[in-house]
């Protein structure tokens, strides 16, 4: 269903690749894609450069269409894809540059344990996180909550979970925006998305969404690591997921609303899926009301999980959390929009930053690029050269390679997880077919990805991370 | 005649349904979604007779047929993300371009009882169509999963 991309790109740099403006009539600002001449050609096989060019004609954009390159298609804008506006020049806020589940993310915690403390009860570990943690079709959480209970987690964010029990301080701490939005709006969301919402907090969910065990591998940036608490065999805990049913309805909802909006405010996009309306619109801040609130949904959701997480570990080693160290190193949100800061021409402004599939990275900040279940992932980051250039944006994860009929063809007559325990790497998840779909092969290297983010200064290696096991809806 | 299609896409999944009139289209895309879920031939097939059948009623309002289908998708879709149910043995009382109601049961899904497919999370507006054709009705919808 997709078809190949062969938009002229002007090349910058070895790492840096340029739409100029005159690509396409209606262009504000030009396109600016990081890869390099590896990564170049599994970009080109989608429409993912036609959508980066279609994100530039945005009112109000500012700087450049920006493209990581873990860039792939997506609805509307392309996943890995950026875009600054400026609510001083009419920039408008669009739901398909959030995307339909908000604040998906990632978070990292770590732990005391050495890889050798972990390998003999590794099997223990990935079926008490199987048994414990809420993965795949209909599975509902441990908590039920009402609307009335979940108006007031939409608005206090992950200190909702610190104030009921599941997670201390400091997670807040360690997390981006201290795990909560201001100003979201309970009001703004409908009754569908709290219905959707009042059973899956604590799930992890299905699709690319996982927990995994990883042990450090490969230390890049000593003097980060050290700052971390983080060496090489250190055992460490990675989750993946998002604001689950209740951001899919907010964003059902916000892209209706937004559609409509279009001939409203004299919108003119050129795919209807890129539907925004203006930031100071009555529809603007009610899509931002109620994506703030998602955003917060999320940061519960992971904190539950992480409590989740924290009590195998605690049960299976028979110590506390305290003792196992498990603390969290940060969580980053990868599908959002939110108000930054940054020097535009020597002034500054205050913009809308969309990442859809683009990680925050503030110079300092603590980045996490997840691979693949067979492969490794990240730890990065934030760089200077990030916040100059990027909005402190830098790549996310690694991106589809394969589509899911391509992924279970290529596993046919093998088992994926008997592979990855020929590897050390113990698997679960719900039915075989997920597994064959979300194999490694089917993503590209992530790798690659973080070589060119690294190689164009927009964030800095400091940790790799292999997996040990993994569960998976 | 064909009733539905599952379509490949990268990170998604796609669904061609057919129909020789616009209740048939609406129908196999039913059957269409719930397969993508679990085993639903299965279910409706052999039924679980352990399992309470509730009544279901739907009412939509829409602009156009191409609305209509997918509010009913996503209707499908909501009935089953927040209450976990599934609908069996649905008559449409009534479906015009303009309006569709109709009535029929529904089963709470198990996942622990019932095979488990892909979680659906949203019905895109990406390559969207509804067409009338010579042989009658075809629709395309991707679904977020």
């Amino acid at each position: 269903m997709s078809e190949a991309c062969d938009i002229p790109l002007k090349k910058i740099d070895d790492f840096r690749w340029e739409i100029p403006r005159s690509y396409k009539k209606g262009m504000r600002v030009p396109g600016l894609i990081f890869a390099d001449e590896k990564i170049l050609p599994k970009i080109r096989q989608d429409r993912s450069l036609e959508q980066v060019a279609n994100v530039a004609h945005l009112p109000g954009i500012v700087g450049h269409s920006l493209a990581m390159p873990d860039i792939h298609w997506g609805y509307g804008f392309p996943i890995g894809g950026v875009a600054a506006t400026d609510p001083q020049e009419d920039g408008v806020i669009s739901p398909g540059g959030v995307g339909y589940d908000i604040n998906c993310g990632v978070r990292l915690l770590r732990t005391n344990l050495q890889v050798q403390d972990v390998r003999p009860r590794l099997r223990d570990l990935v079926v008490g996180l199987f048994n414990e943690v809420p993965c795949g079709v209909g599975q509902t959480g441990r908590w039920k909550i009402g609307k009335k209970e979940l108006r007031k987690l939409v608005v206090q964010g992950a200190k909702w979970a610190i104030g009921q029990g599941y997670g201390n301080r400091e997670d807040l701490d360690s997390t981006e925006a201290s795990g909560v939005l201001e100003d979201a709006d309970p009001d703004a969301v409908s009754g569908r998305a709290y219905e959707r919402g009042s059973h899956q907090l604590g799930t992890l969910g299905s699709g690319n969404h996982f927990l995994e065990i990883q042990m450090v591998d490969d230390i890049f940036a000593p003097e980060v690591a050290q700052q971390l608490d983080l060496h090489e065999g250190q055992v460490t805990v990675m989750i993946h997921s998002g604001s689950r049913g209740f951001g899919y309805q907010v964003c059902e909802d916000s892209l209706e609303a937004a559609r409509k909006s279009l001939s409203k405010y004299h919108i003119v996009v050129p795919d209807m899926q890129l539907a925004c309306s203006p930031i100071r619109s009555p529809e603007g801040q009610r899509y931002l009301g109620a994506m703030r609130a998602a955003a917060n949904y999320a940061w519960n959701n992971r904190q539950c999980l992480t409590a989740l997480a924290r009590e195998v570990f605690e049960f299976v080693f028979q110590a506390s959390e305290t003792d196992l160290g498990m603390n969290l190193i940060y969580d980053v949100a990868h599908n959002i929009a939110k108000f930054e800061s940054f020097k535009i021409d020597g002034v500054e402004k205050k913009l809308c930053v969309h990442r859809k599939g683009a990680t925050r990275c503030f110079a300092g900040q603590p980045v996490i690029v997840p691979g693949d279940m067979g492969r490794c992932s990240y730890l990065l980051v934030g760089t200077e050269q990030a916040m100059d250039e990027t909005f402190g944006t830098t790549c996310h994860g690694a991106g589809r390679a394969m589509s899911r009929t391509q992924a279970l063809k290529a596993a046919k007559g093998r088992s994926i997880e008997r592979e990855l325990a020929e590897q050390g790497i113990i698997v679960m998840g719900r039915g075989k077919k997920g597994i064959a779909e979300e194999q490694p092969a089917a993503y590209k290297d992530v790798n690659d990805v973080v070589q060119v983010v690294h190689g164009a200064g927009i964030a800095q290696k400091v940790a790799r991370m292999k997996p040990l096991g993994v569960i998976k809806g | 005649m064909r009733t539905f299609e599952i379509l490949e896409h990268t990170a998604d999944v796609g669904l061609k349904v057919y129909g020789t009139s616009p209740p048939t289209l609406f129908i196999n895309a039913l059957t269409g979604f719930y397969e993508l879920i679990t085993d639903y031939s299965h279910l409706t097939r052999c039924g679980d007779k352990q399992k309470k059948i509730q009544a279901v009623s739907i009412k939509l309002d829409a602009e156009n047929l191409e609305e209509l289908f997918l509010k009913w998708m996503r209707e499908l879709l909501y009935l089953f993300s927040a209450k976990q149910l599934i609908l069996v043995n649905v008559v449409l009382k009534e479906l015009g371009p303009e309006r569709l109601i109709a009535e029929g049961g529904a089963q709470i899904y198990c996942p622990k009882q019932q095979e488990q497919r892909y979680e659906i999370k949203a019905v895109t507006y990406h390559s969207f169509s509804l067409q009338k054709k010579h042989e009658g009705y075809e629709a395309q919808v991707i679904l977020d999963i």
